[in-house]
């Protein structure tokens, strides 16, 4: 949990200061200075209209872990309550249910988000809607599965007996078990999600301009690749990294579940303080 | 033939700290005997026969000092010890034949094989054996089940049986049979028994000596006879005297040890049975005492009286 | 047939095979009756279903005369609340996620105590009617013996104020040493609160020992105990 927790909390960090560490204002433009290369005003020079490229980078942290995050969360809350509606309800009710999330779920989500992007049009509220509407059902999935195994175990049946109502032990006690697996899955989740948000905007469906987001300024800058490669490098770089820190904070989750034997060098410590 | 145990001593590192799961354990078994080590959960009756052979579950690291020696060298697995395991349908794989993978076992090929695996499973007693070789686990009884167990532990003809719990997930009726069968193949193949359990019962019926263990430690050890007719350590007459009675009054309260065994997070200064002994003196808390005669206690031996 | 419970004729089949087979028996108050029989007799089938984990699909499960089967909704956790049961394995029976005290609590809370103080003040004589030390609250079920454990499930099952509590191999997953604790507290349970109870196991000598009355189960039917060690 702490490879996450390191994760999560430098980008957030990053989403909550970046615009006030900014020198300049994100559409700010200056057409005396464009597609400038890198100087003591501008660190990361200028594109094509003047605009500060550390100022728009900075800006755009905050669009696009805002959005991740607002992502996951819908799609965690609606996923979650699908899978324990589901699971508690049973028979007709978890049929219909896992069916529909089995067809979602072997549709790519970008496909998905780009079906109902194209119906809903282009915007980013409207890219967070589609992005949610095709990430949920692998969290009513997971949460199904969790809580279909977990409402068996005799402290729940214990709680049945106690007279307590369905509502009940779902809070209390199914939702809190479920937490766990989902989040460390949300983990991995949001690299893909990042890369999901990053190429709508790409295709000029998710963040509009001139709002900055890492995608989206990839993508208009392009046609400056070969005079001013760092218009391109940079957003490309921020979002690689943000994607790697998501991987392998979620992978480092997921090794921590599986129990295995002590390096040699920590066996010799744990060693030590067994015999002092 | 001849197994030792000597100053065996098996430390567990779990994910905090460390568990002194067996602290100077020594025994030894010769050929044709059975020998049980008796112990509640957490005794390190299971580990501290396991570990020195190498079998620890996955993902535990441990310390396994001291030896375990097959008439003065480390036993090979399988050829001169074989182990059956606590829970039969865990064992094995659902998905798979009883036979195949007894086969697997023999270390032979194809229809040797075949053939090898329904020898052994009639060499256990079960009664149509080419069935029983083309069942999947699951169509058989959990009684056939622990003696395809054994079964497969044959396979390379060891000298040794470790048996580790081989009845405790058995119903009572089944649980004779697969004694039965463990008698009877000791008898036929003139096998070591290791028997490691905590059920009396069975001690009583199988063990020609008994070591009882309490917090990683032995605590009596001897032949059968004397121990469970004259047990000298007080958690022997304990753990003995909390069997109940077939004779006992309806509504008499039951005879027990009050508390929990202790924690072995920590090495354990005195005897580590103090806490719970209705006898300690001062110098059980303090001192550790050593096996004498076959009874490792302060009071019985008068050392410290 | 009357008593405290009764059970009249009860069949549970699960797809075609019949668990239970036409089981009556009662229960006075204040009686221990003892059940035994081999696992797969269906005894915890019948354990579940007096309690009301599982339905039957015939026969009813009456307490002082009222049929536990046609109940629903409010009135149903109402009253099911007086038969309460002891499961056999005391580490999945208590959640890991919370201490002993929040454990013991969730009976109390559910049936409508309010007040925090009286809440806790009730939890310190749970655990005291089991006894254990009010100090255990605050611990969580790892740092507890299985001795420990299975009196807090008891101690749970009390909280409801049963009428009726149903052991199902209440001592099988503990140590031999520290069965006689737990089978003492149900003795003393019976004397203090006049609870009735359910004592259902395979270990004859134990049942025998402590209950008023013994019946055995074999095939899902009830038979005498005589017959059924016979066929041991």
């Amino acid at each position: 949990m702490k490879g996450v927790a390191i994760v999560v909390g430098l980008f957030a960090l990053l989403a909550l200061l970046g615009p006030e560490l900014a020198p300049y204002a994100p559409d700010d433009d200056d057409l005396e200075h464009i597609l400038e290369g890198p100087s003591a005003a501008h660190l990361l020079g200028t594109d094509e209209i003047g605009r500060d490229q550390l100022s728009r980078m900075l800006h755009a942290a905050r669009t696009s872990l805002s959005t991740v995050a607002l992502v996951l969360a819908g799609a965690l809350s609606f996923g979650v309550l699908v899978g324990s509606i589901a699971a508690l309800r049973g028979g007709i009710v978890d049929e219909v249910l896992m069916r529909i999330t089995d067809v979602a779920l072997a549709v790519p989500n970008l496909v998905i988000a780009l079906a109902i992007l194209g119906f809903m049009g282009a915007g980013t509220t409207n890219m967070v809607f589609a992005l949610m509407l095709a990430a949920w059902p692998a969290y009513a999935r997971l949460s199904r599965t969790l809580i279909v195994q977990i409402k068996r175990r005799p402290y729940i049946e214990a709680v049945q007996l106690m007279g307590a109502r369905r509502t009940w032990i779902l809070r209390r006690h199914l939702v809190p078990a479920v937490l766990g697996p989902v989040l460390v899955y949300a983990t991995a989740d949001a690299g893909f999600i990042v890369v999901s948000v990053a190429t709508l905007s790409f295709l000029g469906l998710g963040v509009q301009p001139p709002t900055p987001e890492w995608g989206q300024m990839l993508v208009s800058n392009l046609q400056f690749m070969e005079t001013r490669p760092e218009l391109v490098v940079f957003p490309g770089l921020a979002l690689t990294l943000l994607v790697i820190g998501f991987n392998f904070a979620g992978e480092r989750v997921a090794l921590d579940r599986v129990p295995r034997p002590l390096s040699k060098r920590a066996l010799a410590r744990r060693r030590k303080e067994a015999l002092a | 033939m001849t197994l030792v145990a000597e100053h065996l001593t098996v430390r567990l590192y779990p994910a905090k700290g460390v568990v002194h799961a067996v602290d100077d354990v020594s025994w030894r078994l010769h050929a044709g005997k059975t020998l049980a080590i008796v112990g509640e959960s957490g005794s390190g009756k299971t580990v501290g026969t396991l570990a020195p052979l190498g079998l620890l579950p996955p993902g535990v690291s441990a310390d396994v000092e001291g030896s375990l020696t097959l008439d003065g060298a480390p036993p090979v697995l399988g050829r001169e010890v074989g182990v059956v395991f606590q829970d039969p349908p865990s064992a094995l794989n659902p998905l798979r034949r009883v036979g195949s993978q007894v086969a697997d076992a023999t270390g032979l090929r194809r229809r040797a094989a075949r053939e090898r695996a329904i020898e052994l499973l009639e060499l256990v007693g079960l009664p149509d054996p080419v069935r029983a070789a083309d069942a999947y686990p699951h169509e058989l009884s959990g009684g056939m089940l622990q003696r395809a167990m054994i079964a497969g532990a044959l396979a390379g003809e060891p000298r040794v049986l470790i048996a580790d719990e081989p009845t405790t997930a058995l119903d009572p009726s089944m649980q004779d049979q697969v004694l039965d069968v463990l008698a009877e193949l000791q008898a036929r193949l003139a096998l070591a028994l290791l028997l490691i359990t905590h059920d009396i019962g069975v001690v009583k019926r199988m063990a020609d000596d008994i070591a009882v263990m309490y917090a990683g430690r032995i605590v009596e050890y001897g032949p059968a006879a004397r121990l469970v007719h004259a047990p000298e350590h007080p958690y022997t007459q304990g753990l003995l005297a909390a069997i109940p009675a077939a004779d006992a009054a309806p509504g008499t309260r039951f005879v027990g040890l009050e508390g929990a065994p202790p924690e072995l997070t920590q090495r354990i200064r005195g005897c580590a049975f103090a806490p719970r002994c209705p006898l300690a003196i001062g110098a059980c808390r303090t001192d550790r005492p050593q096996l004498v005669d076959g009874v490792s206690c302060h009071v019985r031996t008068g050392v410290a009286a | 047939m009357n008593g405290r419970l009764v059970v009249d004729d009860v069949h549970v089949r699960f797809g075609d095979v019949v668990a239970v087979d036409g089981v009556s028996l009662d229960l006075a108050p204040g009686e221990i009756l003892g059940l035994v029989g081999d696992s797969g007799c269906g005894k915890t089938t019948l354990a579940r279903v007096i309690v009301g984990l599982e339905q039957p699909q015939a026969g009813r499960v009456f307490l002082d005369g009222e049929d536990l089967t046609a109940l629903r909704g409010a009135r149903r956790r109402e009253v099911r609340r007086r038969v309460q049961l002891v499961f056999q394995d005391p580490e999945s029976s208590l959640s890991p996620r919370l201490t002993i005290g929040q454990t013991l609590e969730e009976p109390l809370l559910v049936a409508g105590m309010r007040s925090r103080r009286e809440r806790v003040k009730r939890v310190t004589e749970l655990l005291e009617l089991v006894g254990l030390p009010a100090t255990l609250a605050g611990r969580r079920p790892r740092a507890l013996s299985g001795g420990q454990r299975q009196r807090i499930g008891i101690a749970r099952a009390l909280a409801s104020k049963p009428d009726v509590l149903v052991c199902d191999e209440p001592v099988s997953s503990l140590d031999a040493s520290v069965r006689a604790q737990v089978m003492n507290v149900l003795l003393d349970l019976r004397d203090e609160l006049d609870v009735s109870v359910l004592l259902i196991a395979h270990d004859h000598d134990l049942v025998r020992q402590a209950s008023d009355r013994v019946l055995a189960m074999a095939a899902g039917r009830l038979g005498s105990p005589a017959q059924a060690l016979q066929r041991r």
